[in-house]
């Protein structure tokens, strides 16, 4: 336990932060199935693959342990025969080494900086692919003719080198002395503003693909084996360097397959070099979404996270929170008597002084309905439930919904409602049977209108919870933790020790989490127009579920007629979800007017603790393509106010009361 | 003559001390902005020759520039295009023009590395920096430097490194400064880099460090690797933070097998000058660039008052 007094056990949440070691030995899995994360990514499979993701989904994580020197760990270091065993070799190439900048500076590029970059890249992954090969080579295991090897290779050069070569470590050093050569050549061009000049000494594809197959002919026991190039980070290619990637997909041959990771945005173009045709989704390359993947089998997802916390606390000491069930270490709001613990979370109330609630409310029969003192105090009295602050709440909010048409039901109404709060208070679920259900539907915004009564924030807590904020991204879950971590010993308390990581820690945590997510995501242009959508999506739900009357329970998500929408609203959506502020619900949803089905976003759940909106995917509201576009494209901008206070009109306030000027004061 | 920057670790001197000694330079050259410290050095610096230069990111109009004489106006572009338009358009002569001064207090960082490079690849290997400090930046811990979120992180050109597919052990080194949005773009840039930490301490002035420390912690989320890599350099002195720099790179080595380093100076100017002068005396052609995380747009001014001015000889 010695190290859990100093170390945050999820400080660490990138997977280049752990050695392929480490990799191997933290490695956790979906339990489903005998390949688990492995059979998503297939690396046995001939068929190239698209793996993307939102950032910190795990595709890094996936390919690093699909790489050699990861198999290798798994095989007692011996990566020949981890490669038979497997059947496939990962050659691991991140593209951010490669600083694909320095080809591409300004868009769209000269012709003969793609030749360039072609050239380079290619070398860049045949030096990756014959450092691999060395190792295998090395292997006491293999029999590798090494000398016939190199010569083969040498044969697949259309310019031979200069010195003759015959051993791997001179091949490779050869290809280092070309790269660098060119490295060279480029870094002169861009300081003297001259062209880059080398000799083009290989035609494209003869290296990437020509040397595993000369791999098959002289290492025999390595015949059935795939050599898989896991090309990590393509959102680092610029549109035109991607063209020489989707060629080299498209020309895959032997047996050499690729893999290309990236983020959701990542892939710019699926064209090619030449005729610019683009590669065929099904017949040339799959496309998987891993974070999509997760999120559409939450169980498996919810066993996976609870496997990497386990292991993360074994890592650093916590043993005995490592083999236990996580989730009692985390306080939660405890909802049991109809969440009559959240009181302690209020401040206390006063003698002789209306809650904040029955104020309001107080004031809104006056002015809607012209009531007198007498009959407003007799409305709020029947609506109080002694002790019992979220039903009284509740019984305000369930008489707001169906407000008094007039004068005479006023009073009525407070009774009824009030009778059926005090009823659930004793216990009587029969006599206040409407309330109960009302609030088995509305209670997570009862609750938030109850703590933005008194000006307290709402609480997120239970692991539970913080698997629904992380949207199916385990580093999201894992930054959340390790803020929670932070501010529970600032707190005084000992997580993972004793007690519990109180509600305020992990209330806390989670909205350093959602600033970090919000101010995180960097999209390369436009990112203020995203985030001015995202954000008046997410007062408009606000909005909502802090109104008078919600029209829809836990509101997360909206849906649009794409196709009714400009064409910049619906690239604001696309950069949206490709940051991943809004996640797309492939399902849909049917339009209640016309019956087509629209598309449906939810709005990130790790954004959700900005707002306190719902993390929770319930609540739906359909955007109108007039309010959609005055929303998500600043050309229409200036006709949000109107729109959004015509939308909102029957939820913010009472029926003929004066409306607020500005709704995001609600 | 070779100059080694730990030898020229005292080497920089004031203004007011420079021109007393009644020396001069043949060509003055400073990027025109708001800033007190900018336009009010300009008159004093003994030259036969001054010219300002109005560089693209201040986004000045014509009408901006009436009351200035002769300012040599320069288009969008890349570091190279536009110092290299910069020198021609101040007829640049490297025969005549032997005792060259540039005030960099206006200039943008990747302008200050290109410039550097750029003269030593032209043959012109003395010339001398100015530098004026501010007496405070002008919202102190919520200064904007860059405007607009729209960022690219770029190598900048003549610091292009010969880089390998290994990136295992790749190292990032940032100079820290204010603007914690660019140290979180230079982070994710170089996501799979462990992160060494170059603190300007001492800072210009006694506050500027907290300040700075205040900014830097809204990246708290991207800093996972960080642990422990903390070093700390001058502000003002970029040969100190040359040796510095070399410094932090062997300490870094000894702790774990390094394969690519990237600097990245979002601190003082100073201090880009420091990783300029590095680079180029050392790390030439080896597995190291200089990145930078690009805006389109500047500030015209951020600081109140004027500090000291400080002189750097530079020898390359």
């Amino acid at each position: 336990m010695s190290r859990s007094s100093q170390e945050n056990p999820f400080d660490l949440n990138k997977a280049s932060d752990f050695t392929d070691q480490e990799i191997a030995e933290q490695w956790v899995d979906l339990a489903n199935s005998a390949g688990g994360l492995v059979d998503i990514l297939n690396p046995k499979s001939r068929m190239p693959m698209l793996l993307l993701g939102g950032k910190g989904s795990g595709k890094t994580h996936l390919m690093r342990y699909c790489s050699a020197p990861v198999q290798a760990a798994r095989y007692s270091g011996d990566v020949a025969q981890a490669a038979i065993a497997d059947g496939y070799l990962g050659i691991y190439i991140p593209l951010d080494a490669l600083n694909t900048d320095k080809f591409a500076r300004e868009e769209p590029v000269e012709d003969h900086w793609s030749l360039v970059f072609a050239h380079y890249f290619e070398l860049w992954l045949a030096t990756a692919l014959l450092a691999t090969i060395r190792d295998c080579a090395r292997s006491q295991s293999l029999v590798f003719s090494e000398p016939e090897f190199v010569g083969a290779v040498v044969e697949l050069f259309d310019i031979e080198p200069a010195v003759a070569l015959s051993s791997l470590d001179e091949l490779l050093d050869h290809f280092t002395r070309t790269r660098k050569n060119i490295d060279s050549v480029v870094n002169n061009s861009r300081l003297r503003g001259e062209r880059p000049l080398f000799d083009i000494t290989f035609s494209a594809g003869r290296l990437a693909f020509g040397m595993p197959e000369l791999v098959s002919r002289h290492a025999p026991d390595l015949r059935d084996v795939l050599f898989v190039y896991l090309i990590d980070e393509v959102e680092n290619l610029t549109a035109d360097q991607q063209r020489f990637l989707n060629s080299l997909i498209r020309y895959r041959r032997g047996s050499a397959t690729i893999r290309v990771g990236g983020r959701l945005y990542g892939m710019k173009t699926l064209e090619t070099t030449g005729s610019g045709e683009p590669i065929r989704l099904g017949a040339e390359f799959e496309r998987v979404v891993l974070d999509e993947i997760l999120r559409e089998q939450p169980e498996q997802y919810d066993g996976l996270v609870r496997r990497l916390v386990a292991k993360r606390l074994e890592r650093v000491g916590y043993a005995t929170a490592a083999l236990s069930s996580i989730d009692p270490y985390f306080e939660e709001v405890d909802n049991r008597d109809y969440w009559r613990s959240v009181d302690r979370h209020l401040p206390k109330p006063k003698e002789n002084q209306l809650a904040p609630y029955h104020r309001k409310l107080a004031t809104d029969l006056k002015s809607n309905l012209d009531l007198d003192d007498l009959t407003i105090t007799t409305i709020i009295d029947a609506l109080q439930v002694p002790n019992h602050r979220f039903l009284e709440k509740a019984a305000a909010f369930q008489y707001r919904k169906s407000w008094p048409a007039n004068l005479d039901g006023a009073a009525s109404l407070a009774i009824e409602v009030g009778n059926q709060a005090r009823a659930l208070d004793q216990g009587d679920r029969d006599a206040g049977s409407d309330l109960a259900n009302l609030i088995s539907h509305f209670s997570s915004d009862i609750l938030a209108q109850l703590f933005h009564d008194y000006a307290r924030r709402l609480p997120y807590a239970g692991f539970a919870t913080m698997v629904e904020l992380s949207q199916g991204i385990t580093r999201n879950l894992l930054v959340n933790l390790k803020h929670i971590f932070r501010r529970s010993r600032f707190a005084g308390e000992e997580p993972f020790i004793s007690g519990v990581i109180s509600i305020k820690s992990q209330s806390d945590g989670v909205r350093d989490g959602a600033s970090w997510f919000w101010e995180d995501a960097q999209p390369p242009s436009g990112g203020l127009q995203v985030r001015d959508a995202v954000e008046s999506i997410a007062v408009l739900f606000r909005t909502v579920r802090l109104s008078h009357s919600p029209s829809e329970c836990a509101l997360c998500a909206f849906s649009v007629p794409l196709d009714a929408l400009s064409e910049n609203s619906r690239r604001t959506l696309s950069v949206a979800e490709n940051w991943s502020y809004l996640v797309k619900l492939q399902e849909g949803r049917r339009n209640k007017n016309s019956k087509r089905i629209d598309a449906l976003y939810q709005l990130g759940p790790m954004l959700a603790p900005r707002w306190e909106v719902s993390e929770h995917r319930r609540g739906t509201i359909e955007l109108q393509q007039d309010l959609a576009n005055a929303i998500l494209d600043p050309a229409h901008r200036a006709e949000l106010p109107n729109l959004m206070r015509k939308r909102l009109a029957r939820l913010i306030a009472p029926s003929d009361s004066g409306l607020p000027t500005n709704p995001r004061l609600i | 003559m070779q100059h080694d920057i730990e030898a020229l670790l005292d080497a920089k001197i004031e203004l007011s001390e420079f021109a007393a000694r009644g020396q001069s330079w043949d060509l003055f050259i400073s990027a025109y902005n708001d800033s007190q410290r900018v336009q009010t050095v300009f008159p004093k610096v003994p030259a036969a020759r001054r010219n300002w230069w109005v560089i693209p990111e201040y986004g000045y109009g014509p009408s901006d520039l009436a009351d200035l004489e002769g300012p040599v106006v320069l288009a969008r572009g890349s570091e190279a295009q536009v110092m290299k338009a910069g020198l021609a358009g101040s007829c640049f002569d490297p025969t005549t023009d032997q005792r060259l001064c540039i005030d960099i207090t206006g200039l943008m960082r990747p302008h200050i590395l290109f410039l550097m490079a750029h003269l030593q690849d032209i043959g012109v290997t003395q010339f001398d920096l100015l530098y004026t400090e501010p007496a405070q930046y002008s919202r102190r811990a919520e200064t904007r430097f860059s405007i607009g979120e729209d960022v690219r992180v770029v190598s900048v050109e003549g610091f292009v490194g010969a880089h390998d597919p290994d990136t295992s052990g790749d190292l990032l080194v940032i100079g820290i400064g204010y603007d914690h949005h660019l140290i979180s773009h230079a982070i994710q840039a170089k996501e799979n880099a462990r992160v060494v930490e170059l603190h300007s301490f001492p800072s210009l002035s006694a506050d500027m460090y907290h300040e700075s420390i205040l900014r830097l912690d809204r990246v708290s989320s991207e800093r996972s690797r960080v642990a422990g890599e903390v070093q700390y350099s001058s502000a003002n002195d970029p040969f100190v933070v040359a040796a510095s720099l070399a410094s932090a790179v062997r300490v870094a080595e000894t702790r774990r097998r390094v394969t690519n380093i990237y600097f990245s100076p979002l601190a003082t100017k100073p201090q880009a000058v420091g990783f300029g002068l590095h680079y180029l005396k050392r790390m030439r052609g080896t597995a190291t660039s200089i990145i930078y995380p690009l805006r389109p747009s500047y500030d015209k001014e951020t600081s109140t008052g004027v500090g000291r001015s400080w002189i750097y000889p530079i020898h390359l």
